[in-house]
């Protein structure tokens, strides 16, 4: 569970709440209105840092926004897996060019309409094919399709030069993380444990060789929306918390916090 | 960095599916390949009273096996499905969830964005256990049999090589497997069959960008386990073509230039060479009109062996600084610096003294060694006999000495005619000057004394001093 502000856990403790969405398309950009057109300053467009989810699209401009996970590799649970996240986004197409694998960013956060909470990030993806169609509003239509960092482990084990092999698998994890610059969950070096070795990896790439790293732990690689690498064990599910609920499942709190039984 | 929860989703979910809990895990087999003899390599921990959790490690250990089993002793994995649950947002995979008081976890997530923030959450299965009607075999026994079953293969792909393999354990004693294995630079195909520990086959088949190659090895091993090994293949470039045995021997190679052979060679067709040699560059040496060895004309004066179109010729240059020791040439004339005929010799013309020819030696000359019709000449005899021995067969004459020596015992005229004699007068007068007064047609005048044939046809002696 990614860590939230209280402000968050009470929004969503009240009745009357829902969701918003920004997606942040690109590293930096032209500030752009709603249904993006570029806004202009004395007839100069405004360059804009994106990293941050203030500057992304919101609803207006997204059409659908989806995204899907998973730990397994089949249908079935096994370990050893480093499957990548997708996404799948159709939007009103913005104006400005869009850059190749273009860093696609989605950001939530909870309102009850009179607060609004902070931003969470809901992982990092990067677009693999893009097309534009027209709809019923002479709209043009932009749907793209990305996936998250982990297609890029699928590359050979980057080289090494600074290690001595066989190498401490945290190592390995880490040198594998940084070949693509994201970080690794600091869960995944908890539970990484129990100090393996591995060999230099030649003719591994890099994913094969986190999908052996997992498989040594029981567990799977995944990229995290924090867009880190974290390794999931099949069998570490957390003991289920057993608070109380009403009838319909919903925990019932009492002045605000969850009664835990 | 959040934390792993578990989050209670209740019946906030539109589709629920709930399938029944799995046996709780109770064994790990980690597969990790096959070692150098084809045998795979398992780790397992673990007993059967439970479910396996079998995984596939190329760097699996027994002590990876038998930690994961530490992990997952007992983990009931527990399948559902709930479509469009309203699930916090800040959820993560892996976590935990209950699902109409089931709990499980979130192992397949699609998320649609928006006001709900719906989602799709499972965690997924296929496997019979879900089922109340079971079958005999397991799912991951399956697995196991596919993994060491007589028949297996294999394909992978990754951004560097893609490698399809198959092989098979034709009997307990014998496994053949093939591999194709592709990258950028090369395609090679290999074919290997083991036969116990007695012999391996293997032939290879490399393809690169500038050579092409294959080899077929055999491995044996002799009842004393001593290997005894072989192997042959061929190298094809742009520029040549090669046999080799035993890796590295080029025993056949052909380039522009022409073919190099190691070794020996059997041709039953024509062979047509216009240089070269027999025995090495050292040997002989053949060319368009000779085939020689270090002789390389018929004169040349070197010791060797010539023959050539122009004659044929042995050693080096004789005493006379113009034949070879031993010397034929195209038009018969033979020289030779010295010989024994041991059968016969037949010669029209047989020239012997002075410095061409030297002397003849006729010491071995014995009674009977010089018969039939023969005849001196005139003129044939120069210089004289120094001693000629004739025979004292029927004619009883002991010897004869002619020339510059004296005449010993009876000089008879048999065989020598008047007008051979008058041919003689130049010998007859030194005869005359050393020996007698005068010699005339009817007397012979020596001393005081005068020998004459009367006309009775006695000889008369008479005083006429």
């Amino acid at each position: 569970m990614q860590q939230t502000s209280a402000l968050y856990k009470e929004i969503l403790a009240s009745d009357n709440h829902w969701f918003e969405t920004t997606l942040v398309i690109g590293e930096s950009g032209r500030l752009i209105d709603n249904i993006g057109d570029v806004i202009t300053f004395g007839g100069t467009a405004i360059l804009v840092d994106t990293g941050g989810p203030e500057s992304g699209f919101d609803e207006t401009t997204l059409m659908s926004l989806r995204t899907s996970h998973a730990v397994f590799n089949q249908n079935v649970p096994v370990v050893g897996s480093a499957v990548s996240g997708e996404i799948d986004i159709t939007m009103i197409e913005p104006a400005g060019n869009i850059p190749k694998m273009a860093r696609l960013a989605p950001y939530v956060r909870a309102t009850d309409g009179v607060r609004v909470s902070e931003w969470l990030p809901k992982g990092v993806y990067f677009t693999d094919t893009r097309y534009t169609s027209h709809n019923d509003n002479g709209l043009n239509v932009l749907t793209i399709h990305g996936y998250d960092s982990m297609l890029m482990f699928e590359s050979d084990y980057p080289s090494d030069s600074e290690n001595t092999y066989p190498l401490l698998d945290t190592a390995m994890v880490q040198h594998i993380a940084e070949s693509i610059n994201i970080s690794v969950d600091p869960r995944t070096f908890e539970r990484m444990n129990r100090g393996y070795t591995f060999p230099l990896p030649v003719g591994y790439s890099s994913r094969e060789v986190l999908g052996f790293i997992a498989a040594s732990y029981g567990g799977n690689f995944v990229i995290s929306d924090e867009n880190q690498l974290l390794l999931i064990k099949l069998g570490d599910l957390p003991k289920e918390t057993n608070y109380l609920i009403d009838a319909v499942g919903d925990a019932i709190t009492f002045g605000g916090d969850r009664i835990l039984v | 960095m959040g934390q792993t929860i578990g989050v209670n989703i209740a019946k906030r979910a539109y589709d629920v599916e709930i399938s029944q809990q799995f046996d709780g895990y109770s064994a790990v087999r980690i597969y990790v390949g096959t070692d150098d003899e084809g045998n795979a390599v398992v780790y397992e921990a673990g007993d059967t009273t439970g479910r396996t959790l079998e995984i596939k490690n190329d760097f699996g250990t027994q002590q990876m096996a038998e930690d994961i089993l530490a992990d997952i002793q007992g983990y009931q994995y527990q399948p559902l499905v709930a479509n469009s649950a309203l699930l916090d947002p800040a959820a993560e995979m892996g976590d935990g969830v209950t699902v109409n008081g089931v709990y499980s976890g979130v192992f397949v997530r699609a998320t649609t964005f928006g006001r709900l923030m719906a989602s799709d959450i499972s965690a997924p299965t296929d496997q019979e256990i879900a089922h109340e009607y079971s079958v005999d075999t397991a799912a991951t026994d399956r697995a196991f049999s596919r993994f060491v079953a007589s028949t297996r293969s294999a394909i992978s792909l990754t951004s560097s090589e893609i490698r399809a393999e198959v092989a098979r354990a034709t009997t307990a004693e014998e496994e053949l497997s093939a591999r194709i294995t592709i990258n950028a630079d090369s395609i090679t195909s290999e074919v290997t069959r083991a036969t116990e520990a007695e012999s391996s086959l293997s032939s290879r088949i490399t393809q690169n960008a500038d050579n092409i190659s294959a080899t077929v090895t055999e491995v044996g091993k002799k009842l004393d386990q001593t290997r005894n090994n072989s192997s042959f293949g061929w190298n094809l470039t742009s520029t040549s073509f090669s046999l080799n045995a035993n890796n590295s021997q080029n025993i056949f190679y052909a380039d522009r230039n022409g073919i190099k052979i190691r070794g020996n060679a059997e041709v039953t067709g024509k062979i047509t060479a216009t240089s070269g040699f027999i025995g090495g560059s050292s040997g002989f040496t053949i060319n368009a009109t000779a085939i020689y060895n270090g002789k390389s004309s018929l004169t040349a004066n070197s010791a060797g062996v010539y023959i050539g179109t122009n004659g044929i010729a042995l050693g080096a240059l004789s005493a006379d600084n113009i034949h070879s020791k031993f010397q034929v040439d195209s038009a018969g004339n033979l020289y030779a610096q010295s010989g024994t005929f041991a059968g016969s010799v037949y010669a029209k013309n047989i020239k012997s003294g002075g410095s061409t020819y030297g002397y003849f030696d006729g010491s071995g000359i014995t009674d009977g060694s010089i018969n039939g019709g023969y005849k001196l000449e005139t003129g044939s005899v120069t210089g004289g006999v120094d001693y000629w021995n004739q025979p004292t067969g029927s004619l009883g004459y002991s010897a004869v000495a002619y020339g510059n020596t004296d005449f010993t015992g009876t000089l008879d005229q048999v065989g020598i005619n008047a007008s051979d004699i008058s041919t003689l007068s130049s010998e007859i007068a030194t005869i005359q000057a050393g020996y007698f007064n005068s010699i005339s047609t009817s007397s012979i005048l020596f001393g005081d004394y005068s020998l004459y044939v009367a006309s009775d046809g006695v000889v008369h002696g008479s005083y006429v001093g």
